[in-house]
């Protein structure tokens, strides 16, 4: 009886012992369970396609609408925090193929970074598909080394967000697309008074190492600070933020906008203590939300970006991209799925959530005026304004950036002077970036 | 034979630990030690780049920025830690009613996870939050920017760490001063010591192998802090808050460099055993068994 | 005890000296008590507010309309009960995995005899110094080459070693009278039989003080499930309240409802089982 026992601890202990050692061997194994799916075609497949969490109101209805098309593929939903989104994405790649099927990225120079990893499945051959056809010249932009590694399936588009009544109260007309980012900066001045906690502001300011300032280099066609001439550019505009904040007391100081109070600009333009915005298409979304849904009471508008002295009117905005990973197992599922998200079918669900789509035909058109109906001017979005690329195709781009962001941070909180933080940003692209 | 049979079962007892040790711990030293000399990103095939990372680290302002900043994180929570410590345990000490209740609330910050802890206190830390309320109700009509200066944002890392740590080294140092002798004060009295000599004379010397315990664990962790740093701060503002394993965490898990950042591993490695290497020689002069 | 110390001091000795120091005393331990729970009072009193409310007149505690649809909110934004269901199972799992290696390893290390015993106890000890973070890369390499990745079981068997925990047991065991093992081996008991029938329950203490630690630690764990786990389905509570820290649109009522619900079941957890907790740390302080 107790040798039984002794022998049952044994073959315990051994077991655990064992299950450390051997579970090397089950290669595979832990995929197919995960997916219930398997190879044979008349039973349902599934794929994982992961994204990051802003997504997940809209993505949710297209895949339900590929899966009410494609019946044998279920679409594992994965929706992952924003900010360890691209460290989920390593992880998913780097453990090879039953994880991740499909994924989607925010900019088009994460797309470049997983190219130059050699972990994505080249998806020409359904680039060229029908279903795709209408939107080829977009697709075309994201051509790489001779490939197609990713579809635009969203676009975006800055605008300028204002408060009506705030403009009502001070009889300041509303802006148009006459306003250059000098009468901005005037008129954001005009709109801000108080003090303390209770200022109002003229301007929306945000998260001191953030991406806002630079839209105004974007529009002029500037995106690449590893392009040492367009640094010149940022320094401008970045000078530019500053004094938005600093000289002319139109924003609120971002040493009160660190951390996570900084980046929750729709509900202080919703508090009514911010009078002008520029923003991208999804602020609409966001703002409609609250006020339709939570009851808040906003009277907004939108106009196009102003525009600097002696040029043109111009926006900025990028892609987001849906990408095929390179070992998924499921590897007509995940195209199949692909292909979908960049249709043109997939377009209207993302225009009927307010969102804009690279897709220009008349039909998606007409589907985005007849679904956002609030604000007043959202044709804004249709009108032929070039759209300068905010987001450069470049592998290198994200350590650039993070670089830029450090340092101008510190300009921002006033911890260092323009020229140093630029001289810095040049010293350290040059040394740190490879 | 029997002899062997015995030893053999001890093994057996020891198996799971021993494999566990062998394939989690020891396994991954040597590991460490190899792809520190390989230039690899997790998803390509690793290159053997011989001393590159680790002349590239020489040169790296990052790592230099989150070491130093490390180092006088260190610094600064450790002691000050210790001796809030013993002076909260001192207090503790004092036989009043309901005490127990006390000590079970001075636990609580550190059964609490430091991520959520991160997150209360960095809203706690905000311009309008209520550490500057209570500053400005004190009068102090500037109260720092905290977490948006690169001047106190450590201080606020450090500040959130003093605070989760002194509860639970006190408990430790509380049931240490149970077990210093109760003669020792008798004796102290009558050769008329006052309370503060015998304080220094017979608490802290009876009392410094718990200190020391104190002290090295405390050290280590000091090496260790990620989770309230990624809820404040995320390394920032500019690098003012960045420390070491944030440092590795982003070289590779954000930046694809895993041959880097097991060398920076390793050099936190060495580091962390040097020091406790030193502490545990320095101990003879300070510490009494 | 305590208490009757207390008592027979509070009939013997009234002087005002000794009152004015008690009361100085119950001073400074409240002033103790808020700062450890302020914040955490604050923090239930914001995941009760609005975000135009929580910052204005931000030390007012009790909101005057509590706002209990954040944590309805919460519980729709994200999985909440998938996360806690997570949570409990990697916590569960990977406290008996570490309790049964630790105490087999206390075992063997207290009563038995074999060769280079108190070798490998030092090695055992020395590893207590290793920071996991150190080692954390060719631990993810190994753990992905067992395709172990994106399973609960990486981080159930990273915590299988615990030389805490076997130090911890290790200290009691040795403690124990070694008669009633001699006996029982007379009496023809194995080495298990004794193990499981004799010591274990004799150390049964010092196991539940050991299983709250560990569960406590898997539980606030970040870094390891932050690496290891990279979908939805697999989330635990710590990084489901990462969530909430969103780049567009973070909302500190919300923050602060799903930070509270993370830390429920472990101020549950611990209101049980204070004692254990209590002890545990001072064990291991004064027998180092």
């Amino acid at each position: 009886m107790n040798r039984m026992k002794v022998w049952l601890m044994v073959v315990l202990t051994v077991s655990i012992a064992l299950f450390t050692a051997c579970s090397s061997n089950n290669s595979g194994q832990k995929s197919s369970g995960n997916d219930a799916g398997s190879s044979n075609s008349e039973e349902t497949v599934t794929i994982n396609f992961f994204d990051w969490t802003d997504e997940q109101p809209y993505m949710n209805q297209v895949v339900s609408a590929f899966e009410e098309k494609h019946p044998n593929i279920k679409v594992n939903q994965n929706y992952v925090p924003t900010s360890d989104y691209i460290q989920k994405i390593l992880v998913n790649l780097s453990t090879g193929g039953g994880d991740m099927d499909v994924f989607a990225t925010q900019s088009t120079s994460n797309l470049a970074e997983y190219i130059s990893k050699d972990v994505l499945e080249p998806l020409d051959d359904i680039a060229g598909s029908e279903a795709l056809a209408g939107n080829k010249d977009t697709i075309e932009q994201l051509r790489f080394n001779d490939h197609i590694y990713g579809f635009p399936y969203r676009t975006s588009k800055w605008v300028l967000y204002y408060n009506k009544d705030l403009f009502d109260q001070a009889g300041i007309p509303y802006p148009d697309n006459s306003w250059t980012w000098d009468r901005y900066a005037e008129v954001a001045q005009q709109l801000s008074s108080g003090s303390g906690q209770d200022r109002m502001y003229g301007s929306m300011s945000y998260q001191s190492n953030n991406t806002w300032w630079r839209v105004l280099a974007n529009i002029q066609g500037v995106n690449n600070p590893l392009v040492p001439e367009e640094l010149e550019t940022f320094k401008k505009a970045a000078e530019y933020y500053y004094n938005l904040t600093y000289t002319h007391g139109a924003q609120q100081p971002f040493g009160e906008l660190v951390g996570d109070a900084g980046s929750d600009f729709s509900s202080r333009f919703l508090q009514g203590k911010t009078a002008m915005m520029w923003n991208g298409d999804w602020a609409v979304q966001m703002l409609n939300d609250e006020i339709q849904n939570n009851g808040v009471e906003l009277n907004y508008d939108i106009a196009p970006l102003p525009k600097w002295e002696g040029s043109e009117t111009t926006t900025t905005g990028s892609f987001a991209v849906i990408m095929v990973n390179k070992q998924s197992k499921q590897m007509d599922a995940a195209k199949k799925f692909a292909e979908f998200v960049a249709s043109e079918e997939a377009a209207k669900i993302f225009v009927r959530n307010g969102l804009l789509s690279p897709w220009g035909t008349e039909e998606v058109k007409e589907a985005f005026l007849d679904s956002v109906t609030t604000p007043e001017s959202v044709g804004v979005f249709s009108d032929p304004y070039v759209v300068m690329s905010q987001v450069p195709m470049d592998p290198l781009y994200n350590q650039g950036i993070k670089i830029v962001e450090e340092e101008t941070s510190l300009y921002f909180l006033q911890e260092q002077s323009l020229d140093e933080a630029f001289q810095k940003i040049k010293d350290r692209i040059a040394k740190e970036v490879k | 034979m029997a002899k062997w049979k015995s030893y053999g079962i001890a093994y057996l007892f020891l198996a799971p630990s021993l494999i566990g040790l062998a394939v989690f711990v020891l396994y991954p030293i040597l590991y460490s030690f190899y792809l520190s000399f390989m230039k690899w990103d997790g998803l390509t095939p690793m290159s053997f780049i011989g001393l590159s990372n680790y002349k590239d680290l020489w040169t790296d302002e990052t790592f230099k920025i989150s070491l130093t900043n490390n180092l006088y994180y260190t610094l600064v929570t450790v002691p000050i830690t210790i001796v809030l410590s013993i002076l909260l345990a001192l207090l503790m000490n004092y036989k009043v009613r309901g005490i127990q209740t006390f000590r079970v609330l001075y636990f609580f910050p550190n059964i609490t996870a430091s991520l959520a802890i991160g997150i209360i206190w960095a809203a706690m830390f905000t311009q309008y939050g209520p550490l500057n309320t209570i500053l400005r109700f004190f009068g102090y009509a500037d109260p720092p920017a905290w977490l948006a200066s690169t001047t106190m944002a450590l201080p606020a890392i450090m500040l959130v760490s003093i605070w989760k740590g002194v509860g639970y080294n006190a408990v430790i140092l509380f049931a240490g001063l149970q077990g210093v002798p109760r003669h020792l004060y008798e004796a102290a009295e009558l050769d008329g010591a006052n309370r503060f000599k015998q304080f220094i004379y017979v608490t802290l010397p009876g009392l410094s192998p718990v200190i020391f315990f104190c002290v090295v664990m405390g050290v280590i962790g000091s090496f260790q802090v990620f989770d309230t740093v990624m809820a404040m701060t995320q390394g920032g503002p500019g690098r003012s808050t960045n420390v070491l394993v944030f440092h590795i965490y982003n070289t590779a898990f954000q930046n694809y460099n895993f041959g880097y950042a097991s060398a920076m591993s390793y050099i936190l490695f060495v580091i962390i055993l040097v020091i406790t290497f030193i502490q545990l020689k320095m101990q003879k002069r300070w510490v009494t068994y | 005890m305590e208490m009757a110390a207390e008592k027979s001091a509070g009939i013997t000795g009234y002087s005002i000296k000794r009152i004015l120091r008690t009361f100085l005393v119950y001073v400074l331990l409240l002033a103790v008590v808020v700062l450890t729970v302020l914040p955490f009072v604050w923090m239930v009193s914001g995941s009760l507010k609005n975000q135009a409310t929580i910052f204005q007149n931000t030390m007012n505690l009790i909101p005057s309309e509590p706002l209990w649809s954040n944590y309805s909110e919460v519980w729709n934004r994200v999985p909440f009960g998938q996360f806690y269901w997570n949570t409990i199972k990697v916590s569960v799992l990977s406290t008996a995995g570490s309790l049964i290696a630790a105490s087999l390893a206390a075992y063997a290390f207290a009563k038995l005899s074999f060769p280079g015993r108190d070798k490998l106890f030092l090695l055992f000890l020395a590893t207590m110094m290793i920071p996991g973070q150190a080692i954390m890369i060719p631990q993810f390499t190994i753990l992905n080459g067992m395709n172990l990745v994106n399973t609960h079981w990486a981080l159930i068997l990273l915590n299988l070693f615990n030389p805490y925990g076997v130090f911890l047991l290790r200290q009691f065991l040795i403690q124990l009278p070694n008669d009633l093992n001699e006996s029982a081996r007379i009496d023809g008991c194995s080495e298990f039989g004794i193990f499981m029938r004799i010591v274990m329950p004799l150390a049964k203490p010092a196991i539940v003080t050991l299983g709250v630690f560990s569960l406590l630690w898997s539980w606030n764990d970040f870094l390891q499930p932050l690496i290891y786990l990279s979908q939805e389905r697999l989330f635990t509570i710590q990084l489901g309240i990462r969530y909430f820290q969103q780049l567009n649109g973070a909302n500190y009522p919300l923050i602060m409802a799903a930070t509270t619900m993370s830390l429920i079941p472990i101020i549950v957890i611990y209101l049980f089982a204070q004692r254990y907790f209590i002890e545990g740390i001072a064990i291991t302080g004064t027998k180092g």
